[in-house]
Order: structure tokens, then sequence, then C-alpha cells
């Protein structure tokens, strides 16, 4: 590996520290996800699951919304 | 069998794929790493080829291993061969990637789409598991659930790799696009749940189950 300048060190740690907030909460988010999916194939009340569904609803517009805001033209 | 025999495990046919998925796979790692500005592409390419060669053969030597305690019951003395093909060790792909100019890595897509691989998948088969169900409607309500909960996996990871300041913005576009196609199914979905109509439902999580390969070409097939 070619030597890297006190700068390019810098910057180095400023984007590894970047990704490392943002899977911080991306891994436990997705691992929630996993066990509600085994939740919800669990579940034998489909009531219950249709109340997990109007707020799996909600969330995914949402999400959507702000996926939306930032797509770049 | 005698102790000293060594066990000899033939790889060879077997090394050309796996050099090509080991290499595809790390290129993403590295497309990924340039993506961040973590390295550069000229670092990443530099490294590729041992990183290769490094993976394959810690595949090939767990792999042989577990094959020769599966079949011979080896021994814990007994030496293992592992027969490969070295003049399939071109890492061709690498050189292959740079003469293309990728400038958007496709890799801040890889592990949304590792993780849709093993996500999807489970509301695939559930969806075709509900006509085997007794309570046709639990079913619906599971199979629906998980392809939700999956699709909102997908939102959450785009979010996270295209909020980034370096993020591949192309790529991102896409995958944006892709998911409100998603977020639009989910819609419908919701709606013939809701009215508990079944052949919309399951228009839905077939749209939902499509979702996943077709985010993987977007990450897999830019890096071919």
């Amino acid at each position: 590996m070619a030597k890297m300048t006190e700068t390019e060190a810098l910057n180095l740690l400023v984007g590894a520290t970047t990704l490392l907030t943002q899977l911080a909460v991306l891994v436990p988010a997705l691992a929630q996800n996993l066990a509600a999916i085994k939740d919800g194939l669990d579940d034998d009340n489909a009531d219950d699951l249709n109340a997990k569904i109007v707020t799996a609803h909600a969330e995914v517009q949402v999400l959507n919304d702000r996926l939306q805001a930032l797509r770049s033209e | 069998m005698p102790e000293n025999t060594p066990i000899k495990v033939d790889a060879s046919a077997f090394m050309p794929v796996l050099i090509q998925i080991v290499t595809k796979l790390l290129a993403m790692a590295g497309a990924f790493l340039v993506a961040h500005g973590l390295m550069t592409e000229d670092q990443v390419n530099a490294a590729l080829p041992g990183a290769v060669e490094q993976v394959v053969g810690i595949v090939l030597a767990l792999g042989a291993m577990a094959w020769a305690a599966y079949r011979s019951k080896r021994s814990n003395d007994q030496k293992l061969e592992i027969i490969t093909s070295p003049q399939t060790f071109v890492p061709t792909s690498v050189a292959v990637v740079k003469e293309k100019g990728h400038t958007t890595p496709p890799g801040a897509l890889a592990i949304p789409v590792l993780f849709l691989l093993i996500a999807i998948p489970a509301a695939g088969l559930l969806s075709a598991c509900t006509t085997l169900g007794n309570d046709v409607r639990l079913n619906a309500n599971k199979a629906f659930y998980t392809a939700q909960i999956a699709l909102k996996s997908a939102q959450q990871t785009t979010l996270a790799f295209c909020s980034a300041p370096t993020k591949p913005v192309a790529a991102c576009n896409k995958a944006i696009d892709l998911l409100n196609e998603g977020a639009k199914a989910e819609a419908a979905g919701f709606t013939a749940q809701q009215a508990g109509n079944a052949a919309d439902l399951q228009t839905a999580v077939t749209t939902l189950t499509a979702l996943p390969s077709q985010l993987a070409d977007l990450g897999v097939l830019e890096a071919n």
C-alpha cells in the first residue's frame, strides 16, 4: 500500500467513523427486523398479525418518503 | 485406512468457480471502500490479487478439511492434500474492473443485497406455502408481513448508505427508484390485505419478491 499523508490519514479516520456510525444504527435495526419476521411467522393470531401489518405499512411509507427526499437529480 | 496415508481432495474442478465468486465479492468490498473514500482504487486493485488468493486458500483448506472429515473420518495426525489447479489462479477480473473504468462502485449496495437475498426468499417460500395452509388469512398475513419487513430492511439499508457524502449517486438513485416501486406494491398489497382480496395481495407479494433480484442486478451486474 502506498504511503499516505497526515491529511489522507485523517480523512480515512473520518470516513471510517462515519461508516461505523451508520453501521452501528443499521445492524441492530436489521437484527430487529429479522426478529420481527420470526415473531410474525410464529404468530398464530391473524388479528395480532394484522395490527403488526398496519404498523409496518406506516413505517414503510414513511421510509419511502425519506428515500425520495434523498434522491439526487 | 493406515494413518499415514494422506487423504487427497481434488478441488481443481471447483476452483475456477470459487475464484470467480471470491474475486467478485472482494471486488465489491473493495469498491465499497473506494466509494466511502477509505482506500483509493489503485490501492484496492493492488491488494486484490493477494486477498483473493488468501481467501480462496482458506476456503479450500476449510472445505477440504470438512470434506475429508465427513468422507474419510480423518484422524488428527493424518495429512491432507488438496489438489488445486494453479493455472486458474489469475484474478483477471481485477484488470477487467479497471478497464471498464467504474467510477460509481456498486459495492455500497452489497450489504442490502446480501440481506435481501436472505430475507425475501423467506417471503417467497412462505407465499408458496399459503396454498397449503389451513388458515388462509393467517398465512397470507404472515407472507405479507414478512415481505413488508424485508422491504423495510432494504429501505433502512439504502437510507444509511445513500446518506453518506461519498455515496455512489447513480446506484443510489436506481435503488431509491426500485424501492419506490416496492413501496407502491406494498401500499397496493396493504389495501388488498385489509379488504381481504387474496388475488391482489398475491400480486403485491410477487412484486415484492421480485425486488431483491432487481436490486442484486443493480449491485452485482455493474461489477461484471
